[in-house]
C-alpha cells in the first residue's frame, strides 16, 4: 500500500508549511532559528532512517510504541528488563493473559509489528545499564517511559555524557548540537503526569531538577520495632525485621513473590491484632512492600502521546516544541500548567563546573563517603574513590576485589589522604560516568 | 470480587475501590464514530473494565484509517469500521461486552434519537456542529451524560457535558485536619484527663510519647483558663500557643533537651491547622442547601423507584444521585441538630509520635465518635427516605459512612449546555477574549474559535478547509470569512476578539488531519473524565480542555 496515502494525516504537516510552522521557539531553546522545510522526503526519512529509542515497555512504553509507529516512525528500538505481570493488564494494552511471565519489550515489539504494517521494532530485554555509550549514541532521539528516579538519573547522565563541546570564534566552549540527543521524559501517577523535553547540556536536564524528587523518608526502625501505630508499621515489621529473624540463613525473597507477600500479610495481621491495630489487608500489605503507584491507561495515554508528539516535532521540525515541561493534574478538575525549568549551573550531569564539597580536614574518608550517599545532590549508592595526587597513593577506596586492600583508608582523616583542592574521581552505580568532586578543606 | 479480577485491576482499585469498580462495570457506553479519536478514548475504558460498549459508525475502513487507528489491521480495508474496531477493542479485556452498529451517526441522530435510551453515557467524536447540537439536546432530554472530543491537526478539544454531576469522594490532596482540639468531645477530654492528667509525674521517656493531640488539648485548656474562656484564633494568639508548648518542653526536658522531643515539634507544627474551628466549605454548604430545597419541593430527582411497571429497574447512577440528595439533606439536619454547626467527625487520626497503646486508644476514640456521628446522619436519612415513600433500607449504611468521611468535599457541579456555549446570546465571549491574551503565538482560545470557523466552513462548502492538496491557499480567505462572521457574533456578546491571519493559515495547513497523537491525548483526557463521571469519584473537568499541539500546552475553560 502507498505509504503516503496511509500516512496522509501525518504528511499534511510534513509536506505543507505556513507562517507558524516557521515560527518555532528557537529563540528560547537554541540560539539560531532553523526554518522548517516542507518536503515529501520527510516521511520516508521517518520510515527508514530516523532511529528512535523508547526506554521502558510498561504503561508509558506500550503507548509510546503505538504512538510512534502511527506517527510514521519506522525504526524503533525498545529496552526493558521487566517481565509481564497480571497487574499490568489493566493498562499495558499490548499484553494479554497468555503473555504473563514473558519479556515486556519482546511482546510489545512483536505486537506493534503485527498490528502496524512496515514498522520495525527491535526489542532489548535487559537493563539500561547493560548498554553502553555506543548503543545510546546511535539514536536521533530518546523517549523515556520510566517509573523510577534512579533509572531516569542514570540515562540522563549517560545522554549528557555523549555531548561533545566545540570552541566558538571567541574561544568559548559550546555544546556541539549534532552530538545533542534530545530526550523526552514522561511520568504518571494516578490521574496526574508530566511530559518534559530535555536537550542535554542545552536546556535543564533531569539532574538539574533532582531536588523535585526528594528521597523518601523511611519510617524509623525504632517505631517499627517498638511503637507500631498503624497497619503499615506492622507490615514493615514482618517484612524488614521478622523475616530476617525467623529465616536468618535463607536469602531474602523477591517482593513480588506471592507466597512471601502472603507470609508478610499473615505475620503483619498477627502483630496488628496483638496491638489492637486495624487495617492490615493483603492489598495494603503489597502496597507497603512494593511502594505501588496507582496507574490507569488514560493517564499513560495522555502523557505518552504528549511525549510522542514532541518527539515527532523535534525530529521533523514541523512545529514549535514544548518549552519545556507540561504538567497534567486531573484529580480535582483539570489543571495543565506549563513551565520552563532552568538549568542548574552546578549540575552533576550537565554542567562543566565541577562539584565542590566542603570537608573538615579531620573528617574520615568513611564519614565523607556516608555524606556523599546522603547528599541531596549526589545521592551516591556505593561510591569508589580515586584522588589525583593522593598523599598515600591515588586509590582511596575501591569496591570489589580491591576493597580489602583499601579498607584501612576509611578510618583515616581526609588531611592524611589528599591536599586542599584535590579532585576526587568518584565511580558509582547510580551514574554511568565518573563524577569529579573537589575537596575544599574548611577550617 | 473474584481474586483474578482483583489482581488484574489492582492498580486502579487503589484509586476508586471496589465500589468504584462496580459502578464502572454497570456502565453502558455508546461511542459515536470509531475513527482514531474514538477508539483511543474507548481503549482506556475497555482496559479498566467498563460494563459494555457499542460503537456506532457508518464508515468503511480506508487506507487513512490504517495510518492513524491502532484498532484496525491491514485485512480490514474496505470493511465496516464499527465492526472492525469493536473486534480489536474487545480483545483488550474479556470481561467487557462489545457490540457495534454499522450506521451513519449523523442520520441516526436525525432520524432516531431514541437509540440513546439504551445507554448510560455517550462519547461523541468527530461530529459536525449540526449533528453535535442535535445529539447534545437529545442527551439532555434524557439526562444522559455526554462527552465530546475532537482531533483536528495539532489541536484537540474535550467537552464534558452532563447536565449536572454530584460527587462524594473528591480524593483531594489536602485532607482537612479534624482533631476537635478547640471544642473537644467528652470522650476525647476523658482520655486526656485519665491517661495524661498528670503529665508532670511522667518519666522523661513517657513524656516524649504523649500524643501531640493531648499536648494541644492541654495548651488550649490553659490558654482558655488564662483568657476568660476565649479561644486562640489570631496568628499572634496561635504563636502564643507555640511559645507555651516550647516552654512546656523546656520544663520537661531542660534547656536544649527538647530537641529530640518529636511530639512537641509535631504539636507546634499542627497549631495552625488544628486550632481552627472546623468549618464547612462553601461547596458543601451549597450541596446541603440544594438538598433541602429539593426535598421540600419534592423535585422528581428524589424518588424514581419501581412502581410504573414490575420490570422497571432504575439506572444505578440515578439511584446514586437520589441517595446523594437524601444523604446531603440528612447531613444538613445533623449539622443543625447534633452537630451544633459542624460536620460529622472525620475520625481519622494522623500518625504521630506516641506509644502504641495510647495511640491505638486515641485512634479508636476518634473512630467511635465518627461512627456515632454517622449513625445519627443515617437515622436522618432513614427518616427522609421514609417520608418520601421509600423503603427504610433505600440508602445503604456504607453509603452514609462514605458520605460522612467525605462531608467536607461534597460537590454539586452544573454544566453549561452546548446550546448555551454555541448560541451567540449566551456564548462566553468575554472569557474567550481573556484567554486570547494567553498562549503567545498560538493562544488556545484562538484555536477554539478557528475550530468553530472550520465547522462553519464545513456547513457552507461541505468539506473541511485545506483538504484539496493542490490548492490550500485559496481556502484561507474563505475560512477568514467564516472567522469574521463568528467574531461579529461574539461582538454581540460584548467582546471584540481578533484572530491573526497566520493562525487561519495554520488551520488550512492541517486539512482536518486526524493525527494519532492528538487523538490519543484527547482520547486519554476524555476517558479520564468518563471514569470520574461513572465512578462518581474525583472532580470532573468543567467543561472544556483545549490541547494546543503547536507548542505542547493545554488550557482549561468553562465555555
Ligand atoms: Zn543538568
Amino acid at each position: 500500500m502507498d505509504e503516503g496515502q496511509r500516512f496522509q494525516d501525518v504528511n499534511r504537516l510534513l509536506v505543507r508549511t505556513g507562517p507558524l510552522a516557521n515560527n518555532g521557539n528557537y529563540g528560547s531553546i537554541f540560539p539560531e532559528h532553523v526554518p522548517f522545510e516542507p518536503s515529501a522526503d520527510i516521511l520516508p526519512f521517518l520510515r527508514t532512517a530516523a532511529q528512535i529509542l523508547v526506554v521502558g515497555a510498561g504503561g508509558l512504553g506500550c503507548e509510546l510504541l503505538k504512538d510512534l509507529a502511527l506517527l510514521g516512525f519506522g525504526q524503533i528500538e525498545v529496552i526493558d528488563m521487566d517481565t509481564i505481570d497480571v497487574s499490568n493488564l489493566n493498562r499495558q494494552f499490548l499484553f494479554r493473559s497468555k503473555d504473563v511471565g514473558r519479556s515486556k519489550s519482546q511482546v510489545a515489539a512483536e505486537f506493534v509489528m503485527r498490528r502496524v504494517q512496515g514498522v520495525k521494532v527491535t526489542a532489548h530485554f535487559c537493563k539500561i545499564q547493560d548498554m553502553d555509550a555506543s548503543f545510546y549514541r546511535k539514536f536521533q532521539i530518546i523517549v523515556l517511559g520510566l517509573d523510577s528516579i534512579e533509572a531516569r538519573r542514570w540515562i540522563n547522565s549517560m545522554v549528557c555524557s555523549l555531548v561533545t563541546y566545540e570552541a566558538g570564534p571567541d574561544g568559548a566552549l559550546t555544546p556541539d548540537l549534532s552530538s545533542v540527543i534530545p530526550m523526552i521524559d514522561g511520568g504518571t501517577e494516578g490521574l496526574k503526569g508530566h511530559a518534559r523535553v530535555i536537550f542535554p547540556r542545552v536546556s535543564a536536564c533531569f539532574e538539574c531538577t533532582l531536588d523535585l524528587f526528594p528521597p523518601q523518608v523511611a519510617v524509623p526502625l525504632c517505631t517499627i520495632a517498638e511503637t507500631p501505630r498503624n497497619a503499615a508499621h506492622c507490615v514493615l515489621y514482618a517484612h524488614l525485621i521478622q523475616r530476617d529473624r525467623d529465616f536468618p540463613d535463607s536469602p531474602r525473597p523477591d517482593n513480588d513473590d506471592p507466597e512471601y507477600q502472603q507470609w508478610v500479610y499473615l505475620k503483619a495481621a498477627e502483630r496488628a491484632a496483638a496491638f489492637g491495630i486495624s487495617g492490615v489487608t493483603l492489598t495494603q500489605t503489597q502496597g507497603v512492600m512494593k511502594n505501588i503507584i496507582p496507574a490507569i491507561a488514560s493517564t499513560n495515554a495522555i502523557i505518552s502521546a504528549m511525549c510522542a508528539a514532541e518527539a515527532f516535532k523535534i525530529v521533523t521540525n514541523c512545529s514549535a516544541y514544548l518549552n519545556n515541561n507540561a504538567m497534567y493534574m486531573g484529580g480535582e478538575g483539570l489543571y495543565t500548567p506549563t513551565f520552563c525549568y532552568e538549568r542548574n549551573p552546578t549540575c552533576v550531569a550537565c554542567s562543566t563546573a565541577r562539584v565542590e564539597l566542603a570537608v573538615s580536614p579531620g573528617e574520615t574518608l568513611h564519614a565523607l563517603i556516608e555524606r556523599m550517599v546522603d547528599d541531596a545532590r549526589l545521592r551516591f549508592k556505593a561510591p569508589s574513590i580515586r584522588a589525583e595526587g593522593g598523599l598515600r597513593g591515588d586509590t582511596l577506596y575501591m569496591r570489589g576485589p580491591l576493597e580489602a586492600a583499601t579498607r584501612a583508608n576509611l578510618e583515616l582523616p581526609m588531611r592524611e589522604l589528599v591536599r586542599d583542592g584535590a579532585s576526587l574521581i568518584v565511580t558509582d552505580p547510580a551514574l554511568p560516568v565518573n563524577t569529579t568532586v573537589i575537596v575544599r578543606f574548611s577550617s | 470480587m473474584e481474586a483474578q479480577k482483583k489482581q488484574r485491576y489492582d492498580r486502579q482499585l487503589r484509586m476508586w475501590g471496589e465500589h468504584g469498580q462496580e459502578a464502572l462495570e454497570r456502565c453502558k457506553l455508546c461511542l459515536l464514530n470509531g475513527s482514531a479519536t474514538g477508539t483511543e478514548a474507548l481503549k482506556n475504558l475497555v482496559l479498566p473494565g467498563i460494563g459494555s460498549f457499542t460503537v456506532i459508525d457508518g464508515a468503511l475502513v480506508t487506507a487513512r484509517d490504517l495510518g492513524n487507528n491502532f484498532f484496525l489491521e491491514e485485512a480490514d480495508l474496505g470493511r465496516p469500521r464499527a465492526e472492525c474496531v469493536t473486534r480489536l477493542l474487545k480483545e483488550l479485556n474479556e470481561h467487557v461486552r462489545g457490540s457495534y452498529v454499522h450506521e451513519d451517526v449523523g442520520s441516526l441522530i436525525r432520524t432516531n434519537p431514541a437509540f440513546l435510551d439504551d445507554f448510560s453515557l455517550v462519547i461523541a467524536t468527530q461530529l459536525t456542529e449540526p449533528s453535535l447540537r442535535l445529539l447534545a439536546s437529545a442527551c439532555r432530554e434524557r439526562s444522559l451524560p455526554l462527552v465530546v472530543l475532537r482531533s483536528y491537526g495539532l489541536v484537540g478539544t474535550v467537552r464534558v457535558a452532563p447536565i449536572e454531576h454530584v460527587l462524594v469522594e473528591a480524593h483531594s490532596d489536602n485532607t482537612p485536619s479534624d482533631l476537635r482540639v478547640v471544642d473537644p468531645f467528652p470522650e476525647l477530654l476523658a482520655f486526656a484527663r485519665d491517661r495524661f492528667g498528670h503529665v508532670d509525674t511522667l518519666s522523661s521517656s513517657e513524656r516524649k510519647h504523649v500524643p501531640y493531640v493531648v499536648l494541644l488539648l492541654h495548651a488550649v485548656a490553659e490558654y482558655k483558663a488564662a483568657h476568660g474562656g476565649a479561644l486562640p484564633s489570631s496568628y499572634k494568639e496561635k504563636q502564643a500557643i507555640k511559645a507555651a508548648l516550647g516552654a512546656l518542653a523546656e520544663r520537661w526536658f531542660g534547656e536544649g533537651g527538647a530537641a529530640d522531643a518529636l511530639n512537641v515539634e509535631e504539636a507546634k507544627a499542627a497549631v495552625n491547622t488544628a486550632l481552627s474551628a472546623p468549618s464547612i466549605p462553601p461547596s458543601a454548604r451549597a450541596v446541603m442547601a440544594e438538598a433541602e430545597a429539593r426535598l421540600s419541593a419534592q423535585k422528581p430527582t428524589l424518588p424514581p423507584e419501581p412502581g410504573q411497571s414490575p420490570t422497571f429497574v432504575p439506572d444505578p447512577s440515578t439511584i446514586r444521585a437520589r441517595n446523594f440528595w437524601i444523604l446531603a439533606a440528612a447531613l444538613a439536619r445533623f449539622v443543625r441538630a447534633e452537630g451544633k454547626g459542624t460536620l460529622p467527625l472525620l475520625g481519622v487520626l494522623p500518625d504521630m509520635t506516641a506509644d502504641t497503646s495510647s495511640y491505638v486508644e486515641l485512634a479508636n476514640i476518634y473512630r467511635a465518635k465518627a461512627a456515632a456521628d454517622a449513625a445519627r446522619v443515617h437515622a436522618h436519612a432513614v427518616a427522609i427516605a421514609h417520608d418520601a415513600g421509600l423503603p427504610d433500607d433505600a440508602v445503604p449504611v456504607e453509603q452514609t459512612v462514605r458520605l460522612c468521611k467525605n462531608a467536607h468535599s461534597l460537590q454539586w457541579l452544573r454544566f453549561r449546555s452546548l446550546d448555551e456555549e454555541l448560541t451567540p446570546a449566551s456564548a462566553r465571549a468575554a472569557q474567550l477574549g481573556a484567554l486570547l491574551d494567553e498562549g503567545g503565538d498560538a493562544p488556545a482560545a484562538a484555536l477554539y474559535v478557528l475550530l468553530r470557523a472550520a465547522d462553519a466552513f464545513h456547513a457552507r462548502y461541505n468539506r473541511w478547509p485545506g483538504t484539496m492538496d493542490d490548492d490550500i491557499e485559496s481556502d484561507v480567505p474563505l475560512l477568514k470569512q467564516c472567522v469574521g462572521q463568528l467574531l461579529s457574533e461574539y461582538r454581540q456578546g460584548g467582546a471584540t476578539l481578533t484572530i491573526r491571519d497566520d493562525l487561519v493559515f495554520e488551520m488550512c495547513r492541517y486539512g482536518a488531519a486526524e493525527l494519532h497523537t492528538v487523538a490519543a491525548i484527547v482520547g486519554g483526557v476524555a476517558s479520564q473524565e468518563v471514569l470520574k463521571l461513572v465512578t462518581g469519584q474525583y472532580v470532573p473537568l468543567n467543561n472544556t480542555y483545549i490541547y494546543n499541539g503547536l507548542n505542547g500546552t493545554g488550557v482549561v475553560a468553562e465555555l
